[in-house]
């Protein structure tokens, strides 16, 4: 086990290496500058100036080695638009992203899988026609309409709740007034992303109610709840950890319009602002974080995997 | 028994929510006098917070709360002094006879934050730190129309000019902070721009620095000690909500006080609640079209000032931008400016009439009967370009597109994406452009969009247009400093225009600023100036 994860690792290096490269070319092949917002009355000997001091006029493979020796050595750069590290930045907005994106993924997970159950042992029933038609709904509502909605509803006309941000601006911090912050775009994130839990839980659940060592714990006259706790639900969590390992890197690298929408300050709005001012080196920073994290992410996964169903360790030793 | 658990589980999520809300609901009830805080909401995250570096509109309405400055335009398009005793003239001796040499007196009683006073020390070390490189301010104008400057006492700046710039007293110090120099004069260098200053700074205007929590809000706080007066506002908060939308959601929901810019679609919303004021203000930013006068086609005058004649600037204005969103503009000066030339309004009104007179006059007829005129067998079609996405300026390509073709012109419209459209601009690829403009108090910068001297991509003139005659007045403008006579050179300048047409205007824009109802003295300017020029004198009612 131990040999097959090094070996993951030892290949994550030049994925990521690859992965960089193909996102400082996309990111330079669109049309647009750092220097766009200049106002036209700079000269353009200005601009061509600021260009100089800031690296920018260096062939782009030059630029990309820069980047790359000063990543290599744990710096991440400097805001192209704000002249702040960027890794302060990163530091800053987490915290933010974290909150909203890990509190939205446990409860959607914990009501998804909970979901998934419920309507895989009542197949065809109303309750998982009812169950089903829900997670069509709430996988088909953009999230950005679903956000102004709630907002517009719970927070403009029944003022029961803030409109955004992350607590009172200007005023000390108060745990109740940022849970009640915090609450309307986690309802949110939570309802739309329980689908991919309950679909993925429930198809897989009946995929393993039909396998043979489900039958014969039946045969064996166990019970119910024990065949399905002990013998049905460990092999079906198996999608769900996958995906999980997908999903836990999303945690970290924000939900860029949900935390627009409800104003939120996290890692998704840090990366569509810096996209929108082409701000290359937080747009990088941002990037490699979220390839390490999806990477390591997806090695947790099958590692955990490995653990939970027996014949994953089995293919393993072949 | 299967439910039990699940209705426990219920129970338990309900009673923290009531927790949730509970908690939340004391916390908003407690006793305390509120403080007079207004929130302002702003899409745009300031970049820094020292115009120096700053490239964004917000960065420029939160630092007019923390620094001082020279001069600012206000809400009549008069320059006011800020950190003067008096705005330098010919009359008063600040200016001297040779239009080279500025004298400037500060006033005795201005401190910074932190209670060092501001002196002339502090101006010339922002003006050094503009001027040298090494600091990468990102538009060292005007400060490069400087030979030398000094400091005769500490409340006397003197600026020597290279050459003779008219604009200079409006422009010197107008968006540029004076910036303090006990505080950075070890700072500057390569690592200025990154330095922790930026984003907290020090300065010496009516609200200091509190805190800025990254993608949330900026805070400021009263300067007790502020030269004018301590002002209304005991807090003043700029808080970040990117989408438009949004902001509007928290305005009527009442966590936001203040939208600076709103859009156009949301103020009926706005105006129908009490407790808010929509502020509507024409500004000086303007919808224009540009004409390529080095196309076959556009070359000729006639054609041009035809197309004037075709459009109907007072139907945009109210049918396409919507009413009070826009206001027709006749000519490219306001109005409200000194060198506004009524005549030039009334040079290219709509009149198809004359417009078919001026097209056939130019050769373009239609010969062949299929509703397009045209010239040595080319059909008369032109293309008009504009940034995709902005819904008004493409409702105004479709309605050109139809009163055109009833004039017997084939009208394209190929749009692009914001670079895009600037790298069309900027190479020549275009036939018409429309796109929008900011028109300054200060005429000086015609040249650079006009000149024949400023073509892209050295200078702004996107038309390519060539007057020798307006070349020689703009030239002459830019160094006369004589206000009565500076206005007959730019009058004359908008015969110019008026007459060759290298562009077209077609409507001011409206700002729209929604505001608590109890908040006096917000007299948002119609120029660049940000809406926090005058801040010390707003004030709530309501602020005990």
């Amino acid at each position: 086990m131990t040999r097959y994860a090094l070996q993951r690792l030892a290949a994550s290096v030049p994925l990521l290496l690859v992965i960089s490269i193909l996102c400082f070319g996309l990111l330079h092949l669109a049309p647009g500058g750092p220097f766009d917002r200049i106002g036209p009355n700079v000269h353009p000997e200005d601009v061509e100036r600021l260009r100089r001091m800031m690296g920018l006029d260096d062939p782009l493979p030059v630029q990309y080695l820069k980047w790359l020796g000063r990543t290599l050595r744990g710096d991440l750069g400097t805001s192209l638009v704000t002249g702040e590290r960027v890794d302060t930045m990163i530091r800053a907005r987490l915290p933010a992203t974290v909150e909203l994106l890990g509190t939205s993924l446990v409860l959607s997970l914990v009501a998804g899988v909970a979901l998934g159950v419920i309507a895989a042992l009542h197949r065809g029933r109303l309750v998982d026609r009812v169950v089903g038609a829900t997670s069509v709904l709430a996988q088909s509502v953009p999230v950005f309409w679903l956000g102004v909605v709630a907002i517009a509803v719970f927070a403009a006309r029944l003022g029961w709740l803030p409109t955004g941000g992350r607590g009172t601006p200007g005023e000390k911090f108060s745990p109740g007034d940022y849970l009640l912050h915090l609450l309307l775009p986690v309802l949110v994130l939570t309802f739309v992303q329980i689908p991919q839990w309950s679909r993925t839980m429930r198809a897989s659940l009946l995929d393993v109610l039909g396998d043979e060592h489900v039958r014969a714990a039946r045969a064996r006259g166990l019970s119910e709840a024990r065949i399905i706790l002990r013998h049905a639900l460990p092999p079906a969590l198996v999608p769900v950890i996958t995906l999980l390992g997908l999903q836990v890197p999303v945690v970290f690298t924000g939900a860029a319009i949900t935390e627009t929408v409800f104003a939120w300050p996290g890692i998704g709005r840090l990366f569509y602002e810096g996209a929108l001012r082409f701000d290359y080196w937080r747009l990088m920073g941002l990037l490699l974080v979220a390839s390490v994290l999806v990477v390591g992410g997806n090695l947790a996964a099958d590692l955990t995997n490995a653990r939970l169903d027996p014949r994953i360790r089995f293919q393993g030793k072949q | 028994m299967r439910h039990g658990p699940a209705k426990h589980a219920l129970r338990t999520v309900v009673a923290l929510l009531v927790l949730v809300a509970l908690a939340g609901g004391c916390s908003r009830s407690k006793p305390v006098p509120r403080p007079a805080r207004l929130v302002v909401g702003i899409t745009d995250e300031p970049d820094m917070l020292n115009d120096m570096f700053a490239q964004s509109k917000s960065s420029r309405l939160v630092n007019h709360c923390i620094y001082s400055r020279f001069v600012c335009w206000d809400d009549s398009m008069h320059l006011v002094p800020d950190l003067l005793t008096v705005i330098p003239s010919q009359t008063n001796g600040g200016i001297s006879p040779d239009d080279l040499t500025y004298t400037y007196h500060l006033r005795h009683d201005a401190r910074w934050h932190d209670g060092v006073p501001l002196t002339s020390a502090d101006v010339l070390f922002t003006y050094q730190a503009m001027v040298d490189t090494a600091n990468g301010a990102v538009d060292p104008s005007p400060f490069d129309e400087v030979d030398h400057a000094e400091a005769p006492d500490s409340f006397t700046v003197v600026f020597r000019l290279k050459e003779p710039y008219a604009a200079f007293v409006s422009a010197a110090f107008n968006e540029e902070d004076v910036l303090p120099k006990h505080v950075l004069e070890k700072l500057t260098g390569a690592g200025f721009r990154s330095a922790a200053y930026q984003r907290a700074p020090v300065g010496s205007g009516p609200f200091r620095f509190k805190e800025w929590v990254p993608g949330s809000h900026i805070a400021l706080v009263r300067n007790e000690a502020y030269y004018k007066g301590a002002p209304g506002l005991d807090e003043i908060v700029f808080k970040i909500v990117p989408e438009a939308s949004a902001l509007a959601l928290q305005a009527q929901a009442g966590d936001v006080d203040v939208v600076n810019g709103a859009e156009c679609s949301q103020v009926a919303a706005f105006a129908s609640q009490p407790r808010l004021r929509v502020l509507r203000t024409v500004s000086l930013s303007f919808d224009q079209l540009t004409f390529n006068c080095s196309g076959p086609v556009l070359r000729d005058g006639r054609v041009r000032q035809a197309l004037a004649a075709l459009t109907d600037r007072g139907a945009l204005a109210t049918q396409v931008y919507g009413e009070g969103c826009a206001t027709p503009a006749l000519s490219d000066a306001s109005p409200l400016m000194p060198w506004y030339d009524p005549a030039a309004d009334t040079a290219n009104v709509y009149d198809v009439k004359r417009a078919a007179r001026l097209l056939e006059g130019a050769g373009w007829r239609d010969t062949n009967g299929d509703g397009i005129r045209d010239r040595g067998g080319k059909p008369l079609r032109l293309e008009i370009s504009t940034i995709a996405g902005r819904p008004a300026r493409e409702r105004v390509q479709v309605v050109l597109q139809q009163a055109w073709r009833a004039a017997g012109i084939d009208l394209q419209i190929h749009n692009y994406s914001g670079p895009e459209f600037f790298e069309i601009l900027t190479n020549g690829q275009f036939q018409i452009a429309l796109f929008g403009w900011q028109q300054e108090p200060d005429p000086a910068p015609m040249d650079q969009v006009y000149g024949s001297h400023s073509m892209p991509p050295v200078g702004q003139n996107f038309a390519r247009f060539r007057d020798a005659r307006l070349d020689s007045l703009t030239a002459l403008g830019k160094r006369q400093s004589a206000p009565v006579l500076r206005n007959r050179i730019y009058r004359e300048v908008e015969g110019i225009l008026a007459r060759e047409v290298p562009a077209l205007p077609l409507v001011w824009l409206t700002e729209n600023d929604v505001v608590p109802a109890e908040l006096r003295g917000f007299r948002p300017s119609p120029t660049s100036a940000p809406d926090t020029w005058n801040v010390p004198a707003w004030r709530l009612e309501r602020s005990q």
